[in-house]
């Protein structure tokens, strides 16, 4: 039976109809393999304990913000099971690390059919994923002579190590940040790399925001706190999805809110499984327009005398026009803008934001009447406010409620960044110093292939340099799948890749055969996290900091070696061997880092093998949840902020200078206060002719982005799927369950529709991360969201728009 | 061992995020096609358009994670012609495999949809409570996996004297056909068993 | 699907055509009072083979037949026990009454028969009792055990009719009166069971529109490509009774024989076409309440 009957049939409440071995496909592959000693482990039925030789601890390593335990049952060299932490009684404080779906189907993971087995060679064209087996010693050989002559030939700035979080969160093996890792510190032994600044995760509050706040991560109050705030509105915060780990955020929220009298209102284009458990109320906004309904909650805020003087008087800049820098014309404060008296004479009424946001006009009011009287409220966004044409001003913007009700820098409130989280201390690898200083956006690397030496500082955002001195030429790309699957526009990311006339060398070191992993010129198998030692210290948690002792589970699978001395091999073979491991193995550069963290955490057992027993250490965060800007709050001339005026500005004259001196693409502004900016693609963009509806990518249970994309357990219990609201799917004869095509001017994805209330009308979400399937004519099959996104960076962080996307979808 | 093992649901906290689904998957090697836990999305509302384009709703949902409840009369064991499926000594509705026919008439009564037929085995399988973890002094693998603290287990008495006796949230059914083992504390969104306010959302997951 | 539908659906409509076509053949025996026994002769080895057939295609969908001993176990509170012990007793019945007659074609054997028709009449009974389930209330409907009893008089009554007219061709022997009369009996059980299928339409329809109030209809799954299906089959059924109806009646009215054997064969292709399309509607229609 197909999901359409499905729907049509049984959809009923109370009602259901069975439908069996649908999935019989996708596990085909896994079954065929079942056969290989290597695989035998998966058809167990038996209870680990009765035959398990040994439980190791081990960790799962993504960028899902989280870190989590994970306990590996082994039996004959085989992964049998794995559980997570079950240490002591759970109490909150000293609470178990549960590990979330993802973590727990690790074995699925490591045993994938299309893990990488030995190292390859690209014959044919680059992109196509033909290769050819070749040793160790030949792949290693043929990256050093092609890295040796780029150096050579280009120089240093022309090697790039690309974006890759699929090992994040460990010490010796990590992946990100890309300057900590030890293909970086291969890289600085030979010379330097053109570094990176952003992430795809947050690049443009990374920049936006401390031209508010000052220099510096803005930090947020720990979630925690919400068990002493009156109000919570998260804007597209959803840490049910984003930090679904049992030992972080969404346990925090949760614990918080039973302890507390917090009344949650989330904003947020879908229902989301944080709105679904946790929320008092939802208010659906158009993607895009956060910045209209802060506008609109501002104008009523100010009109109605709910802001907080003392506070903006006393510690903040721009907000009318007594507090101005020198140098700029009057009428430009952000009481003017907001009432309609600056150069665009529009007061950003609610009825004004209404026809943006799609919230009718009474609940903004209702909305602002709710924060100006909550003492304290918590503001807070996720990130993907931020990943908009105009995040920049997103981002700024919502720091504006808190700033304007005096919520900043008191427990309980919140700067309207996202959440901090308490950590303990713990040694890093070290990995030299880069001598070459410029930088470029993580988000635009294909631009430096192509038009390398024509970037500049004002127009590209390259940092370090005016001007970039060589394209990219040499790629490394550990453990990431940027290369085409995460990065935009994934067509014509191929097409610049495709081309090795342009990037010369692509090397790949990966576990499996990713999307990206086909574009790679040397494709070389790494561990996974389970055949190697390492050391995981916690993701985002309030209230408790720990670190995972991760113990090597299982031999390295087939051919597979450490990133470590994969490094270690190409440094040898260009001289710099021992500059490379300073005359340490991998296994004693482990030895060094734990060493070294002993020094930090003295309650360590002494000897490493002990830390391996014990799996994990705990420690509770001491005292109250910590408030960020307190100082500031309380004595702003003695505890500045780091702008230029020590106060908050919600008027930067950096930024108004930086639009006068940067050259922008038509149509992109940088504004010196957090306007609401009308973009390409936007709500009010004329191409909604031809693509009618906003198409945003959320996070979702399946995958950390595109890690474990590839794993069938996953797929089953939550397939991939296009979330479309009834009233669209009604007029395009789209039914739930209905094979569906999304499509631009920059491609067509096909997956399946899930007809579901739970996303407003005239938006469209297609979960991000799913693997990119081309099928050579020109469509996608695997419900790549980034098929549909595109290249075009945001104007002041140049970082990646992938919120911001028009489309048209149709039955296919 | 328990006498009354049942489970107990806070969908206060449940965000529906299917740990407890591969925790299963994974503990009873579940070949494809079989899942002994499964995580209902029920959703509904509807939204109408004002005049100036901004939108009214009412939209609601929330999930349910329910595996076997190991019923006071489970419909299976009343059903099933061969005896194979029984309730032991431990209160474990269970199937006896040098039994079961694979007839599937149990599946065909269940409303939580329990058994579930191994093509492989040509048996029927269900959640057994993880007996042996039990026997062991552990929680259930979903219990133990749960990230948000939503599932808990234990004797029934207990459970409902902490938590009260609540079940008949939609789309569970009219639990007085079944006596099912659970207990459920409803959120703000949960609809009344019976309810037509909103309707599965995920049927092809489930 | 839950089920392999189509070895239950043959199961079902084979075993409830065994039923009827005892049940019809035993009282057109009594009614033609008379020796018949000639006429008749292949009535029980035909309800037999049917049965049999019927219960070997049922082992089909078990997922482990050879455990199929232990599914009288529980009689005391399966109705599927109950089903099998009961089609069971039946083709003991029938094969101990067959036995009888082989001997002695025109034995009354009174107490076996009468044992064989209720061990029948039981027999479907106890199948429609397998559908009533409480969390299936589309099929927890009087119209299930009107429906099945339907089959069982329409098919049952229509197969011995051809049976007997194939016979009665090669008997000129035959009284015409007796002819008329064995013929009305099958006519008279036919429009029966049509009447008891009609009566059921409308019952089946209100159980699924009942349906409603749990927010889907039955009705309305039915209403997009279930309509064609649900009047095909009421019009394949409604045809081949009428079919067999009429050329039966040319048999009562003219004592003639003759035409019986094609009509007859049409009218049986048609209707058991109805049924099986009926009963993959009925199997279609599981929609059970909970998740």
């Amino acid at each position: 039976m197909d999901r359409k009957n499905s729907e049509r049939k049984p959809a009923g409440s109370s009602l259901k109809r069975r439908s069996f071995l649908k999935w019989s496909a996708a596990l085909g592959g896994m079954t065929a393999l079942s056969g290989a000693g290597v695989f035998c482990g998966l058809r167990s039925v038996e209870s680990a304990e009765t035959f398990a030789d040994k439980v190791v601890w081990t960790s799962c390593n993504v960028n899902c913000g989280s870190r989590c335990a994970l306990r590996a049952h082994v039996k004959d060299g085989v992964v049998v099971r794995v559980d997570t932490d079950d240490t002591g009684k759970d109490v909150y404080g000293d609470h178990q690390v549960r590990a979330c779906l993802r973590g727990r189907s690790m074995r699925h993971r490591i045993y994938a059919p299309d893990r990488l087995k030995y190292p390859m060679k690209r014959v044919g064209k680059r992109g196509e994923g033909k290769f050819e087996r070749i040793s160790w010693d030949e792949a290693l050989d043929g990256i050093a002579k092609s890295l040796g002559e780029t150096i050579e030939k280009y120089g240093n700035e022309s090697v790039y190590l690309n974006y890759g979080t699929g090992n994040l969160g460990a010490v010796l093996s990590k992946s990100w940040p890309t300057g900590s890792t030890p293909v970086a510190r291969l890289m600085n032994s030979l010379g330097g790399y053109l570094n990176q600044y952003g992430t795809y995760s947050d690049a443009m509050i990374d920049m936006a925001l401390p031209y508010t706040f000052g220099k510096g991560w803005v930090k947020g109050n720990l979630l925690s706190d919400i068990v002493n705030s009156k109000l919570v509105v998260f804007f597209g915060n959803n840490p049910a999805a984003t930090r679904m780990s049992g030992g972080g955020l969404v346990h925090d929220v949760i614990e918080a809110r039973k302890k507390g009298y917090a009344r949650i209102i989330v904003v947020d284009p879908r229902y989301t499984d944080t709105a679904t458990t946790l929320a008092d109320e939802w208010i659906p906004i158009r993607p895009g327009t956060d910045a209209a309904l802060v506008c609109g909650i501002a104008h009523v805020l100010i009109s109605e005398d709910l802001v907080d003087h003392d506070f903006l008087r006393r510690c903040t800049a721009g907000y009318d026009e007594d507090s101005m820098p020198e140098g700029v014309p009057a009428g430009l404060s952000y009481k003017s803008y907001i009432l309609g008296k600056g150069p665009d004479g529009q007061a950003k009424t609610p009825e004004w934001a209404s026809e943006i946001t799609g919230i009718p006009a009474r609940r903004i009011i209702q909305l602002a009447r709710e924060i100006g009287q909550a003492d304290p409220c918590y503001i807070s966004q996720g990130w993907s406010v931020q990943r908009q044409a105009n995040g920049e001003n997103n981002c700024r913007a919502i720091s504006m409620l808190p700033i304007l009700t005096g919520n900043v820098g008191v427990q309980g409130g919140n700067t309207g960044a996202r959440e901090s989280g308490y950590g303990i201390p713990f040694a890093s690898f070290p990995v030299l110093e880069n001598p070459v200083k410029t930088s470029i956006s993580c988000f635009t690397w294909t631009d430096a292939i192509e038009r390398g030496t024509e970037m500049t500082a004002k127009r590209d955002g390259v940092q370090g340099r005016d001007k970039l001195v060589a394209p990219i030429k040499f790629i490394w790309n550990f453990a990431g799948n940027c290369l085409v699957n995460q990065h935009s526009d994934s067509n014509r990311t191929s097409e610049i890749l495709g081309d090795d006339s342009k990037c010369e060398t692509v090397v790949v070191v990966d576990n499996f055969m990713t999307p990206s992993a086909k574009f790679a010129d040397y494709l070389l198998p790494a561990t996974s996290n389970l055949e190697e030692d390492d050391f995981a210290p916690q993701g985002f948690a309030s209230e408790m900091g720990y670190v995972i002792f991760a113990e090597k589970v299982i031999e390295p699978l087939f051919e597979s070696r450490t990133i470590y001395d994969i490094c270690a091999g190409v440094a040898e073979r260009l001289g710099a061997g021992e500059k490379f491991t300073e005359g340490r193995t991998r296994a004693q550069w482990v030895e060094y880092v734990y060493q070294k963290s002993r020094e930090m955490l003295p309650e360590l057992p002494e000897k490493l093998s002990d830390a391996f027993a014990m799996g994990i250490f705990k420690r509770e965060k001491p005292g109250l949840p910590p408030v960020p800007y307190k100082e500031f709050r309380e004595d702003p001339e003695g505890h500045p902020v780091k702008t230029p005026s020590g106060k908050l500005e919600i008027f930067s004259k950096q930024l108004w200078d930086i639009n006068r001196e940067w050259e922008l693409p038509e149509g992109d502004v940088i504004t010196a206060l957090p306007e609401y900016t009308p973009t390409w693609e936007g709500v009010s963009d004329p191409l909604r002719k031809t693509y009618p509806l906003q198409l945003i990518g959320h996070h979702y249970k399946q995958r950390t982005h595109s890690t474990y994309g590839n794993v069938d357990w996953l797929k089953k219990v939550a397939p991939q799927e296009l979330w479309i609201n009834p009233v669209d799917a009604e007029i395009r004869g789209i039914a739930h369950g209905d094979k569906v095509k999304v499509f631009n001017a920059r491609g067509v994805v096909h997956t399946v529709a899930k007809v579901t209330p739970r996303i407003m009308p005239g938006v469209l979400s297609l979960p991000e991360g799913a693997w990119f399937t081309p099928d050579g004519k020109g469509n996608d099959l695997g419900g790549c969201v980034n098929v549909l996104t595109s290249l075009k960076p945001s104007p002041l962080a140049k970082g990646n728009p992938q919120h911001t996307n028009l489309v048209q979808v149709e039955k296919a | 061992m328990l006498k009354r093992p049942a489970f107990y649901i806070d969908m206060e906290a449940c965000t529906g995020c299917k740990t407890c689904m591969i925790a299963c998957i994974d503990k009873n090697d579940l070949p494809d096609g079989v899942l002994f836990r499964r995580v209902t999305e029920y959703a509904g509302g509807n939204w109408s358009r004002n005049a100036n384009g901004s939108y009214e709703q009412n939209v609601f949902a929330y999930y349910l994670s329910i595996s076997c409840n190991h019923c006071e009369n489970p419909i299976c064991v009343r059903s099933c012609p061969t005896t194979a499926m029984h309730k032991d000594e431990n209160g474990i509705v269970t199937v006896d495999h040098d039994k079961c026919v694979g007839c599937r008439y149990c599946e065909w009564g269940c409303p939580y949809s329990a058994p579930q037929f191994n093509a492989e085995k040509g048996k029927m399988e269900k959640c057994d409570f993880c007996r042996d973890y039990l026997e062991q002094g552990k929680p259930p693998a979903c219990v133990a996996a749960c990230p948000t603290r939503a599932l808990k287990f234990g004797e029934y008495e207990e459970l409902a004297a902490k938590y009260g006796a609540d079940n008949v949230v939609a789309p569970l059914p009219d639990p007085s056909i079944t006596g099912p083992n659970l207990i459920v504390s409803p959120n703000r969104n949960a609809r009344p068993e019976g309810s037509r306010s909103g309707k599965i959302q995920n049927p092809e997951e489930v | 699907m839950v089920f392999n539908e189509w070895s239950l659906v043959l199961f079902t409509v084979l075993a409830q055509t065994a039923v009827g076509m005892l049940l019809v053949s035993e009282i057109a025996r009594k009614t033609a009072s008379g020796p018949v026994g000639a006429v008749l002769s292949r009535q029980l080895p035909a309800v037999g083979v049917l049965t049999a057939a019927a219960l070997l295609l049922s082992l089909s969908h078990l997922g482990t037949p050879l455990h199929s001993v232990f599914t009288i176990l529980n009689a005391g509170s399966s109705w599927l026990s109950r089903e099998i012990l009961a089609m069971g007793g039946f083709f003991a019945a029938v094969v101990a009454l067959a036995v009888v007659r082989r001997r002695n074609p025109e034995a009354e054997a009174t107490g076996l028969a009468v044992l064989t028709m209720l061990l029948g009449l039981v027999a479907v009974y106890v199948m429609s009792r397998v559908y009533m389930l409480v969390t299936v209330p589309v099929w927890d409907s009087v119209s299930t055990m009107l429906g099945f009893y339907g089959t069982a008089l329409v098919a049952g009554s229509i197969a011995g009719g051809l049976l007997f007219g194939i016979q009665s061709n090669r008997d000129a022997s035959l009284a015409g009166e007796t002819r008329s009369r064995i013929a009305g009996v099958f006519i008279l059980a036919a429009l029966l069971g049509l009447g008891l299928k009609f009566v059921g339409v409308p019952l089946e329809m209100i159980a699924l529109d009942s349906m409603n109030g749990l927010d889907v209809s039955g009705l309305a799954m039915l209403a997009s490509d279930g309509t064609v299906l649900l009047v095909a089959r009421m019009v394949l059924t409604f045809l081949g009774t009428a079919v067999f109806a009429w050329a039966a009646f040319r048999v009562v009215v003219s004592h003639e024989n003759g035409v019986m054997i094609n009509a007859g064969l049409c009218a049986f292709g048609l209707v058991l076409a109805g049924e099986i399309m009926g009963r993959l509607i009925f199997y279609g229609t599981y929609l059970r309440i909970g998740m």
